[in-house]
């Protein structure tokens, strides 16, 4: 449930593209150090919003120094001295990585489940290290899981309900970045509204495939869609971009309350931009999607 | 409420216009306005920012003398048999409120009923269910403009994303085009000549 909260590099500024970026490269750097090399294969754009929304809520310099990227030597890339979002971002990725592959093992065909449980222990080993570090978002992980599995066995046609367990779980975990009473209540809204936005945008990623295997998915079965019909595709497409869009202004709203020290042109491109264009590439038909941009 | 400077709040400078002012004001307001928060969980916080630049824009007024105040009224339901419900929701009693309108049994369940519960859903983020209840509660009371006002809040944000997308800079407009043709002229006149015998 990756890649769906992402910046949009073309109506980035310079100066905030770096900012991103050495965000990203130092949370690299970060899960290298603390768990090793393999988990930096599960590096993405979304644990590195979260370190960025972290930053920028907390007064503590960033500190930004040049440095150089570990896999290729000869690319500079910027280091955030400031490491404490980057060493919870860091034990997240690897909560959610552990659970990932659970739901695969539950859910996938044979290769899927096969390839699942090829990653499993190493997965576990990571987990056990990141339950020590975060033993409270571990529970809340496990909490989701559970949540969801009753979830997919009621079999619900809502939506809401559906994207209930994992918005929950965004809640708790975004409500944490902050002490300050009023703006965790802003920094919940704003996880919920997020996390609603990821379950439904995999959801929606997914839509065409689960119509074909059968397999749950919230967006089928709300919609009640038969896959071989090319209109009703493109109909309960249409209504998926509704949906996330709702689901953005949600997140502009609250985020628009947050009082942020740093980054807000970065994290604001990614809410605006980034999710637009992200629901725009999830509500066209395969077989038209634009040719990726910058 | 600690005092900021006016001009911080707005984030303008001092040197700033009057027409400069008034347009970061507006641009401020649109974001804050209460309507693009109408039973959001996040309502009293969204209005105490308001709020906040209200009272900025009018100390700048003020100290440039110039006497007017603006503000808002938040619009008023007027009374209803769900006034306590209503005061529920706004005290972000959510669960309490969702109980009391669970109890009411579905033959009395009114356009009232559908929005409040709509409105509890929403306060929830339970987005889809917020809306279908809006919808039922516009078709049983169509008149109903805090019904409709929502509702229709809603289906922008469904439609935008919830913002407007930063203008781009250059292009050409009407204005522009007026502008450099009577800018043309008075430098024509200036040279003896007349571009534009009107003007």
């Amino acid at each position: 449930m990756v890649g769906y909260v992402q910046m949009y590099k073309p109506e980035m500024k310079m100066r905030e593209y770096e900012q991103y970026r050495g965000v990203y490269c130092s949370l690299c750097k970060c899960i290298g150090k603390r768990y090793g090399l393999p988990l930096r294969m599960a590096l993405s754009y979304d644990l590195t919003f979260l370190a960025l929304l972290s930053m920028a809520m907390h007064k503590e310099c960033v500190g930004f120094t040049s440095s150089r990227c570990s896999y290729n030597p000869l690319k500079k890339c910027l280091q955030c001295q400031q490491t404490a979002a980057l060493e919870t971002a860091a034990d997240i990725t690897a909560l959610m990585l552990y659970y990932r592959l659970e739901d695969h093992i539950r859910d996938e065909g044979f290769f899927g489940r096969l390839t699942a449980r090829l990653y499993m222990p190493i997965a576990k080993h990571y987990r056990r290290k990141a339950q020590r570090y975060l033993p409270q978002a571990d529970v809340w992980f496990a909490e989701m899981s559970a949540a969801q599995c009753a979830i997919e066995a009621a079999d619900t046609c809502s939506l809401d309900a559906a994207a209930e367990p994992f918005a929950q779980l965004l809640e708790r975990l975004l409500g944490n970045l902050t002490d300050d009473p009023k703006q965790q209540q802003v920094a919940q809204r704003l996880g919920y509204c997020l996390g609603r936005y990821v379950y439904l945008a995999d959801a929606a990623a997914d839509m065409e495939q689960d119509g074909k295997t059968g397999s749950f998915n919230p967006f089928v079965k709300s919609c009640s869609l038969n896959v071989g019909d090319r209109q009703a595709l493109q109909n309960c497409r249409a209504y998926t971009a509704e949906v996330l869009r709702h689901c953005q202004a949600e997140c502009i709203a609250a985020f628009n309350l947050l009082e942020l020290h740093r980054f807000e042109g970065v994290l604001r491109n990614v809410l605006q931009e980034g999710i637009s264009h992200t629901v725009d590439t999830l509500s066209q038909p395969k077989e038209e999607k634009r040719k990726k941009s910058v | 409420m600690s005092m900021h400077d006016p001009y911080a709040v707005l984030g303008v400078s001092p040197q700033a216009t009057d027409a400069e002012v008034k347009a970061a004001y507006r641009e401020l307001a649109r974001k804050y306005h209460p309507d693009n928060y109408v039973n959001n969980p996040l309502s009293d916080l969204a209005q105490e920012k308001m709020q906040e630049i209200n009272e900025a824009y009018d100390t700048i007024v003020r100290m440039r003398q110039n006497g007017n105040s603006t503000g808002y009224n938040r619009g008023n339901a007027g009374s209803s048999q769900y006034a306590d419900i209503r005061n529920m929701i706004a005290a972000n009693r959510v669960s309490d409120a969702e109980m009391l309108l669970d109890g009411v049994p579905a033959a009395a369940r009114n356009a009232e009923w559908f929005f409040l519960k709509g409105s509890v859903l929403y306060k929830k983020g339970w987005l889809e269910d917020a809306l279908s209840h809006y919808n039922t509660a516009c078709r049983m009371d169509p008149t109903n403009m805090e019904y409709r006002t929502a509702l229709n809040h809603m289906m922008q944000n469904r439609h935008t994303g919830g913002y407007r997308p930063a203008h781009t800079s250059g292009g050409c407009d009407g204005c522009d085009m007026c502008t450099g043709l009577i800018c043309a002229d008075c430098c024509c006149e200036c040279a003896g000549g007349d571009l534009i015998r009107c003007c």
